[in-house]
């Protein structure tokens, strides 16, 4: 007989012997707070965000930013000071960093040494910067639907039919059976992995299916979940059906159900708010850790970037400084780590009124096991044509994303030693991991 | 094109491929077409409803802005209840390749008017309608090529890449050099990129100059063609994909060789054929299909290359529908009868119900937007979330489908939310006969619950009406079992009725096609 969703749900606890693969139990470093749960939530700015109009000099490397750059710079004195640097290197100083002035709220938080900026990262297969035998530049580079997908994967691991995260929890014991990868943005390739459905849900979280206050409606929806079909597609939607249904039930159980169904939750504070909620509940959910991934959408500014861009920024820092306060109010602000994805960064030369598809850019990190008080990564050479100048003002990243990745997964829990398995560019790189965690 | 329709069964099938959903008798009307299908083709390429003007006059007549409100409610009505069904089936699947959106694009006259470039040109050459669609002000703006402008030496300013990548990616050649059957093309055992980020930026060179018209009131038009601005325009030599642009040429001529570059490409055909299979047909089509409708889109055999009208034919019609035949597990030789057909797009089962029970607005002015599309089913039309449309076009869920190698992009959108908010609104729609509220919908019921109490008339209603005959041996026991049962136990019509369309249209025989 066709072993149905839910059958396999229930039966789950047959995947304890999944944790045998080579592998992956939790070190003993990895456990944290009280009960040594842990999150990791991705925030994933859709689009490619100008990173270099996030992140700031607010010393005098301000003046080579505004060359870049003159008609979209931000003017110096409205910048946000966080109190941070980057790290000197051979050639580069340490350079003072600012926000840009939507960000004000995550100033605070920045002080309190719970964030950071990772400088000048993003999609290598190898070390450039530096280099005598320079790696290869990654494939498909400014095409904003694979490089999402790279991010999502692995520098390397396009091909792959799973996510990084997904690969990560599929080698760490999960006890439960109801999925601790959880998207409030779509279907997304990051959390696909080969034992849990993702649940995929709005902000609004779980609600009601109409009409089953009948039984024989109940019944009739019941009846389909269980048939079994020649044909592909109705087999797997009969599946799809009763999971789907199944999720909703049990997260309607532990978050209530939302009576204004129609109200559109959609926006990257609620998403977090609703995050907030469900880490809350991770005791009740059987859960020792949980992926969340939330995004917001419209960070393409090719076109009339200055209002646009700011009013993202602005809408970012703001979830951001809520769900900083949410974690600390609920007590698990060490418990969660939260950091920011994005296509790639931007041009630093502009278009007309906007930018261009370009390749590094910062990411941003915020949690309480956040080692913050610094900026990780050094600060680039943003005069045309330098070593950092990949072509016209596209600039070469000096930190892997998948460096970052792998820090995040050796937090969550995943073994050390087998990090170049999840993220194979690492081998190409002298470290692994980065210290930021 | 070998195939002919001359059963029943076959011809609800194929109505479901090229319509938005039988309604009764389309079947018997499509079956003694004067001309056989071929005639049924003609008529239908000979049919056009347009959308911006309906939009506006609703707007008119209702006194509310023209907004996405009104074009939605021109989109119902023409999906609904137009006459040139293959056209705006076509356009849909248009829109879902050429992708605008409200989220990033203009309001609802902008995107009407773009919807209607679709509409216009689903049966004319690809690279007419290629350009149609590059100058509307809607892509212009979407797309960001409106106001893009050679390279600016004082204000360290360069061309707008964004157009010139999406409509290479997108629109027209894909990532990867490929065969004709859709198989890309191997260096070793390497995919080889269609095209590099130097043509990326040549191209953008190659479109500059750019701009909005001006309407009468002297605003920038979301309608009228984008005109160009010779200041703007980089005519300096250019050189893409291998071709050179001579120096000097106009906004126009550049343009104009662009097109004819990315129409005479030999990835064009095979892209855009297998795209549109997918939008259409079947999720996982033979490479043979693939190879039959390629080899169509670049000869329709009177040597007419990207004769729309002839790839969807050639789509339409192909053996592999009548035989029934997919792509084999692993994607193999030889081919599966398991895995043909898809899921349906949650927009078109809801089409599709509406149309078997004639749903109706309640405001005889217009159709206002009572499932509410958007945010309720993962989709609606020209309201993508990115121009890389509602789902990817290899998505795989986790499982079967993601194990022997085959794809279901649909399934991408059935989320744990979406599913129960599609199901709210089917329900909703079922419940809607008693519903008078002017914006709202409703639909007659009086045929079903006049055969309440004789199951036979009543099952074979649902089937004729529902299904246009195709529904399995297995749903149709269950039905009738549980009218029966709830016949004997003295259950009112209210709960007859609505139990057995409940359990109808959230069945995977419902939700799927084949």
């Amino acid at each position: 007989m066709k072993m149905s969703r839910r059958h396999f749900l229930k039966s789950s606890t047959a995947l304890g012997a999944l944790s045998a693969v080579p592998g992956l139990s939790l070190s003993k470093q990895a456990v944290a707070g009280d009960d040594g749960f842990r999150a990791l939530v991705c925030i994933f700015l859709f689009g490619g965000n100008d990173a270099y109009n996030m992140v700031v000099p607010v010393d005098q490397h301000y003046l080579t930013y505004e060359k870049a750059r003159p008609t979209l710079a931000i003017a110096k004195h409205e910048l946000v000071d966080i109190g941070i640097q980057s790290e000197p290197g051979d050639t580069s100083p340490a350079v003072s960093l600012g926000l840009h002035p939507a960000m004000s709220r995550l100033e605070s938080v920045f002080r309190d040494n719970n964030a950071t900026v990772i400088v000048n990262s993003g999609q290598l297969v190898g070390p450039i910067i530096g280099e005598t035998n320079p790696h290869p530049v990654p494939d498909f580079l400014m095409a904003h639907n694979l490089q999402q997908t790279m991010w999502q994967s692995g520098a390397l691991n396009m091909e792959d039919k799973l996510g990084w995260a997904g690969r990560m929890v599929d080698s760490i014991y999960m006890s439960n059976d109801l999925s601790p990868m959880m998207s409030l943005n779509g279907e997304q390739k990051w959390l696909r992995n080969d034992i849990y459905e993702q649940m995929v849900m709005t902000a609004s979280g779980a609600g009601k299916y109409n009409g089953l206050d009948q039984d024989e409606r109940y019944e009739a929806m019941k009846f389909h979940f269980d048939r079994q079909f020649n044909n592909l597609f109705k087999d797997n939607y009969a599946d799809v059906m009763s999971s789907r249904f199944y999720q909703n039930q049990r997260l309607a159980e532990l978050l209530g159900t939302d009576e204004d169904d129609d109200t559109d939750r959609s926006s990257l504070s609620e998403q977090l708010h609703t995050t907030a909620k469900l880490i809350q509940k991770h005791a009740e959910m059987g859960h020792h850790r949980q992926v969340y991934f939330v995004g917001l959408g419209g960070f393409d500014t090719h076109h009339n970037q200055k209002n646009v861009h700011h009013a993202l920024l602005e809408q970012l820092s703001n979830a951001m400084a809520d769900f900083y306060q949410e974690l600390k109010d609920i007590n698990m602000l060490d418990n969660v780590t939260a950091f920011t994805m994005s296509d790639f960064g931007r041009r630093l030369m502009a278009n007309d009124t906007g930018t261009d598809h370009g390749w590094a850019g910062h990411q941003l990190v915020m949690g309480g096991a956040v080692n913050g008080g610094k900026a990780y990564g050094q600060w680039p050479d943003l005069t045309p044509g330098s070593e950092y100048d990949y072509n016209n003002g596209r600039l070469i990243p000096e930190i892997a994303a998948d460096q970052v990745n792998a820090t995040l997964a050796k937090w969550f829990g995943y073994e050390e030693a087998h990090l170049d398995t999840l993220f194979p560019t690492l081998k190409a790189f002298e470290d692994n991991t980065l210290d930021f965690l | 094109m070998v195939t002919t329709i001359n059963d029943p069964i076959q011809a609800a099938k194929f109505l479901y491929r090229s319509t938005f959903g039988p309604k009764n008798g389309d079947v018997e009307k499509l079956l003694d077409f004067d001309g056989g299908i071929d005639g049924w083709f003609e008529d239908q390429y000979a049919r056009q409803n347009l959308h911006l003007s309906l939009a506006r006059k609703v707007a008119d007549d209702t006194g509310t802005p023209l907004n996405e409100s009104a074009r939605m409610s021109a989109w119902w009505q023409r999906s609904l209840v137009g006459g040139d069904q293959l056209r705006q089936r076509v356009a849909y699947a248009l829109s879902q390749i050429f992708v605008v959106s409200n989220n990033g694009g203009p309001g609802g006259e902008g995107l009407a008017s773009y919807y209607d470039v679709l509409v216009r040109n689903a049966f004319e050459r690809f690279d007419v309608l290629l350009k149609a669609v590059t100058l509307h002000p809607a892509m212009g703006q979407f797309l960001t090529l409106a106001g893009s402008r050679a390279h600016d030496e004082q204000n360290n300013t360069y061309p707008d890449e964004n157009y010139a990548r999406e409509v290479m990616q997108l629109f027209s050649i894909g990532l990867w050099e490929l065969k004709i059957n859709g198989q890309p093309q191997l260096d070793g055992e390497k995919t080889k990129p269609a095209y590099t980020q130097q043509d990326v930026e040549e191209l953008a060179r190659v479109l500059t100059g750019w701009r909005k018209d001006k309407d009468s009131d002297g605003k920038d038009s979301n309608t009228k063609p984008m005109v160009n601005n010779a200041d703007w325009h980089d005519d300096g030599a250019k050189s893409v994909l291998g071709v050179d642009f001579p120096a000097g040429q106009s906004a126009e001529q550049d343009l104009d060789q662009a097109i004819k570059v990315l129409y005479e490409h030999p990835n064009t055909p095979v892209f855009i054929s297998r795209l549109l299979i997918q939008r259409l047909t079947i999720s996982n089509p033979r490479r043979s299909y693939i190879e039959r409708v390629a080899r169509i889109f670049i000869d329709d055999g009177q040597g007419v290359r990207g004769n729309m009208k002839a790839v969807i034919k050639a789509i339409l019609l192909d053996e592999d529908l009548i035989e029934g035949h997919a792509m084999a597990d692993y994607q193999g030789f030889g081919f599966s009868t398991r895995n043909f057909g898809k899921v349906k797009e949650p927009v078109i089962a809801m089409t599709n119900l509406c149309r078997a029970l004639n749903v109706k607005s309640n405001d005889p002015r217009r159709w206002w937007d009572f499932p509410g599309l958007q945010s309720n089913f993962g989709q609606a039309p020209l309201q993508a979330p990115s121009v890389f449309n509602f789902y990817e076009p290899d998505y795989a869920p986790k499982g079967e489908i993601a194990n022997k190698e085959l794809t279901a992009p649909e399934f991408n959108i059935h989320s744990m939310d979406s599913m129960r908010r599609i199901s709210n609104k089917m329900w909703g729609l079922i419940l809607s006969h008693r519903l008078t509220g002017v914006e709202q919908w409703t639909w007659d019921r009086s045929p079903l619950e006049n055969r309440v109490d004789k199951p036979e008339e009543y099952m074979a209603w649902i089937n004729e009406r529902i299904f246009f005959g195709l529904m399995s041996d297995e749903l149709h026991q269950y039905i009738e079992d549980l009218l029966i049962k709830m016949t004997e136990q003295n259950i009112g019509t209210d709960r007859r009725t609505f139990a057995t369309l409940f359990a109808i249209q959230c069945s995977p025989d419902f939700r799927c096609q084949e």
